[in-house]
């Protein structure tokens, strides 16, 4: 008969529906705990020490807190721009089933950082410390590049979803640098080697976890610099989320009303700083819920919602799972809410009385508040921030983050100027407006998520 | 585009077949472009995929002189770069769309106002906004809940942009079509509607020819088809009249086929059994006309010259050896004619190659049978040296429409046996009228499957020489006076005249 044979090639459509559904299993949020973990123990070793320590050496040892605070801020920005790319290549590699491309992968990237570090931040030192030896330049560089490489573990490790082997690495090397900079560690010389110890130990347990779980025959690897769809927006979202996330930091340090130096180029906010930093300790609850809303629930429900497209569901079960998913999401949102709440209005009627035991004046508690909500907020934030990865869009959060970075440098910036009553407005404020303009973000993607993954895969 | 002209007289909308695949249909173009130099010939090839069609397969006669295929499932495999953007469609013409459905439903046999012109599809509602446009999701969700709301939805989806995607193909390709004074589509199905999308556009007169009947072998091809998604638990299956996904394909091409019929000027067919068809499927009896398909009988007849004084013991089944053509009904009735006359020889001529695994399976039959020595497969062979030696032409078909080969055995002076299936029955008895019926018997008419009812009219034509000759007179005079090419040529060349 006439008449074209059309033996119509089913198994296309899975397989263009599959490439969608493989973003599935990383998100950002999971590489953002261990940073605060980190902060957190610095803080520690600080109180510590200056609860501790005679006075004279007291200076030096705040000196060289401030120094790693910002050497940990530096890092985290440089590498801003790999860590969520090569989260995703690491997905696509599991997904293609080329889990042996993985580790060679990994030390491909983390000698590119290396290099990077000796190019690019090796030859500022003798302007950043005109008046300190090489032998602390040196302990400081080594420290930066083991920073840096720690980030790129953490990202590999956290997207390998090993959160207690993260976790116990975390807390047994700071646990080592805290032990150490209290019995040994005097002068800047002993405490900065101490700090690159302490994440050369991280680093190198982490490596050690890694590579065991995916045993490869090749030594390195620089696949993941050479392909060809290299992910542009993940790798400015990276980079100016980090950077926006410390910007009003930087903004309060070397801002002459604010800020003064403490150690050559390193400058601290003697307002700012312990306001804020105790202000993130407070998010450590939220941060726990979030995380096991986003893998218990939300996991679950994405993988079911594509699991009945493809097995055929009808329309009103899809519709049902897609519901199931959008609920858990608001929950997730909502419990983050109402634990976080608790918390604040916790600290807020405990704070006077804590400051008062750790001699913090009293003038910084109006700070501290509006950094405490403004944390939180960043909480969730970094929480629509991890949807919108999971969910593969990819773009609107990096218009986001570019976003909040722009405005929290702009509004920290005026707020200084404003005068003291608003400081931390720009931090909140910035993020307030970030989160609202994600959270419809979120609805609409969420809302549109069944018809964009039939109509437009 | 392999060959381009402006200007051409008739446009032949060729949906899978001349020049690409041989076949009756494609025999038929070929013999209707040589047969008419005098017209400048246009082909409009539409195929489904270019991986399914090798080289050109026929000698381009000069009167061909436009030439374009068009490939109508091509997108399936080809793989975009760029993520698709949503479209912006405008959702007031998408009520245009519900319009069109309703319409559509009520099996009209016109297309609907808002598609005469076909800036609805290229410009209005373009394939973007059918396929990646909100409004387009929205009505296909409803739809589905509406009509087949415990389908796979998955299934449901992919069946709803496959039977769509042709479309908007097709009123492109529509929209760019040479200039032609005639369009003549050899089929319904996406031919026909490409003809009706033509016609309405350009004004110009359809017509239809139907070689079998496109809307039922759909039919049936689908009712068989399993490449249409639908997995649910076994137990839970239910029979294949429910699946609403090889309805809405069934649907889709028994409406396409009402379209053509409704915007054709002129309905032709090769036997009056297909036009009786035809009118149950829709046609308006006023349009509906028997051309039968002609052979060259002088050619033909000069091989007669060639035929031994005695006629051979030899039964023939020109044809491929697949499973439509019931060779195992053929190996059975040669068994038992051999029973009787030992000395039958059986010849299937045609290409093996189409089913191995089916001709696998004749050929252990026929060992097993042991009829080694009788019963030879002699692969793809020139007919006009095979006629002359054959006794009996026979075909033992399960289903066929106006099998050529039986009116070239007839202008051979070779009496045929045949199933009664198509047209076998008119022109073996005679069935165009009473004076066809006068002529008498060229052959034998048994039921299909009917090995011994075959194997008798084996015998006793090759025995009975008497019976014989008159049904070689037979033969001839009816394929003379009813089935010369030059009688069908000249019938087209007539109509053309009427519309040019």
């Amino acid at each position: 008969m006439a008449g074209i044979g059309f033996e119509l090639k089913r198994a296309l459509r899975k397989e263009s529906l599959l490439s969608l559904a493989k973003v599935y299993g990383y998100a950002t949020l999971l590489s953002s705990g261990p940073w605060v973990i980190s902060i957190v123990a610095i803080l520690f070793v600080g109180f510590v020490h200056l609860a501790a320590a005679p006075a004279e050496t007291s200076q030096s040892v705040f000196a060289i807190i401030v120094t790693y605070t910002e050497v940990l801020a530096v890092s985290m920005i440089a590498t801003g721009f790999v860590q969520l790319p090569f989260t995703r290549y690491i997905a696509d590699l599991i997904y293609l089933g080329k889990e042996e491309e993985i580790f060679p992968n990994y030390l491909g990237v983390t000698a590119v950082v290396w290099l990077y570090g000796w190019i690019v931040v090796f030859p500022l030192l003798p302007l950043l410390f005109p008046h300190q030896g090489w032998l602390f330049r040196l302990g400081l560089f080594a420290t930066y590049q083991m920073l840096a490489s720690v980030w790129i573990a953490n990202t590999l490790a956290a997207s390998l979803k090993y959160y207690r082997g993260v976790i116990g690495a975390f807390l047994l090397s700071y646990g080592m640098i805290v032990l150490f900079s209290l019995t040994i560690g005097e002068t800047l010389n002993e405490m900065i080697w101490i700090f690159f110890a302490g994440n050369a130990l991280l680093w190198f347990l982490l490596s050690v976890m890694i590579a065991e779980s995916y045993a490869s025959t090749r030594s390195v690897s620089f696949s993941f610099f050479r392909r060809k769809g290299f992910y542009w927006s993940l790798a400015i979202a990276g980079f100016f989320y980090n950077f926006g996330i410390w910007i009003d930091k930087f903004v309060f340090w070397y801002h002459p009303l604010t800020g003064q130096s403490v150690l050559d180029s390193v400058h601290q906010s003697i307002v700012y700083d312990l306001p804020i930093f105790l202000a993130y300790l407070s998010i450590l609850p939220g941060m726990a819920v979030f995380f096991y809303r986003l893998e218990a629930d939300f996991a679950e429900q994405y993988a079911l919602f594509y699991e009945n497209i493809l097995d055929g569901a009808p329309l009103q079960i899809i519709d049902r799972y897609h519901r199931e998913m959008v609920r858990v999401v608001r929950r997730a949102v909502r419990d983050i809410m109402i634990v976080q709440g608790i918390m604040n209005i916790f600290l807020f009627v405990t704070a006077p009385y804590v400051f008062d035991r750790l001699h913090i004046p009293q003038l910084y508690l109006s700070l501290f508040y509006i950094l405490t909500v403004g944390a939180q907020i960043q909480l969730g934030f970094m929480s629509i921030l991890a949807l919108l990865y999971y969910i593969d869009r990819r773009r609107i959060a990096m218009y986001l983050a570019v976003a909040f970075f722009a405005l929290n440098f702009l509004l920290s910036w005026v707020s200084i100027y404003l005068g003291p009553t608003f400081f931390g407005y720009g931090y909140a404020v910035s993020l307030l407006i970030v989160f609202t303009i994600g959270l419809f973000a979120l609805r609409k993607n969420f809302r549109e998520l069944a018809y964009e993954t039939f109509m437009l895969q | 585009m392999i060959r381009r002209a402006e200007e051409t007289d008739i446009l032949l909308l060729a949906e899978g077949t001349y020049p690409y695949i041989k076949g009756g249909v494609s025999s038929w173009i070929d013999q209707l472009i040589r047969g008419l130099p005098h017209l400048k010939f246009g082909i409009v090839f539409l195929g489904s995929h270019p991986d399914e069609y090798g080289d050109i397969l026929y000698d381009l006669p000069d009167n061909l002189v436009h030439l374009e295929t068009h490939y109508l499932f091509e997108h399936l495999t080809r793989k975009s770069a760029a993520r698709p953007v949503p479209a912006h469609t405008d959702t007031e013409a998408f009520e245009t769309i519900r319009l069109l459905h309703e319409h559509f439903e009520q099996n009209r046999n016109i297309l609907p106002e808002a598609l005469h012109s076909l800036r609805f599809m290229n410009e209005t509602v373009t394939h973007a906004d059918f396929l990646y446009g909100k409004p387009s999701w929205e009505f296909i969700r409803e739809k589905y809940l509406q009509n087949a709301s415990n389908m796979p939805f998955l299934d449901y989806f992919w069946a709803v942009r496959n039977i769509h995607a042709p479309l908007w193909k097709l009123s492109a390709v529509a929209a760019s079509l040479p200039k032609h004074r005639i369009l003549h589509a050899p089929s319904t199905g996406y031919a026909g509607l490409l003809g009706t999308f033509a016609s309405l556009h350009y004004d110009t007169p359809l017509l239809l020819t139907e070689h079998g009947i496109y809307t039922r072998e759909r039919k049936i091809d689908l009712l068989n088809a399993d490449w249409i998604g639908y997995h649910k638990l076994s137990l839970l299956k239910q029979p294949e009249e429910f699946n609403y996904i090889k309805q809405m394909w069934i649907d889709f091409f028994v409406r396409i086929g009402r379209l053509a019929y409704g915007r054709a000027r002129a309905i032709f067919s090769l036997y009056p059994g297909a036009k009786k068809i035809q009118l149950s499927m829709g046609a308006p009896a006023e349009k509906c006309e028997v051309i039968p398909n002609g052979v060259d009988t002088e050619g033909l007849g000069r091989t007669i010259a060639e035929r031994p004084s005695s006629t051979p013991p030899v039964v023939t089944l020109i044809g491929r050896v697949v499973s439509i053509k019931d060779i195992k009904t053929f190996i059975r009735a040669v068994r038992i004619a051999v029973e009787e006359m030992p000395e039958i020889e059986a010849w299937v001529v045609g290409p093996t190659d189409e089913d191995p695994a089916y001709y696998e399976e004749c050929k252990h039959m026929v060992e097993t049978y042991d009829l080694a020595s009788s019963f030879h497969f002699k692969g793809f062979r020139n007919i006009k040296e095979i006629l002359p030696q054959t006794g009996i032409l026979t075909l033992t078909s399960i289903s066929e429409g106006m099998p050529l080969t039986i009116l070239e055995g007839f202008a051979a002076g070779v009496p045929c046996v045949a199933t009664d299936v198509g047209s076998c029955r008119d022109l073996i008895y005679g069935g165009l009228d009473d004076e066809d019926i006068a002529l008498g018997k060229a052959g034998v008419v048994t039921r299909i499957a009917d090995p011994t009812a075959l194997a008798e009219a084996y015998v006793s034509l090759l025995r009975d020489t008497k019976r014989w000759q008159s049904a070689q007179k037979t033969a001839l005079a009816r394929v003379r006076r009813y089935y010369r090419d030059t009688m069908f040529l000249h019938r087209y060349d007539t109509i053309y005249k009427e519309y040019l």
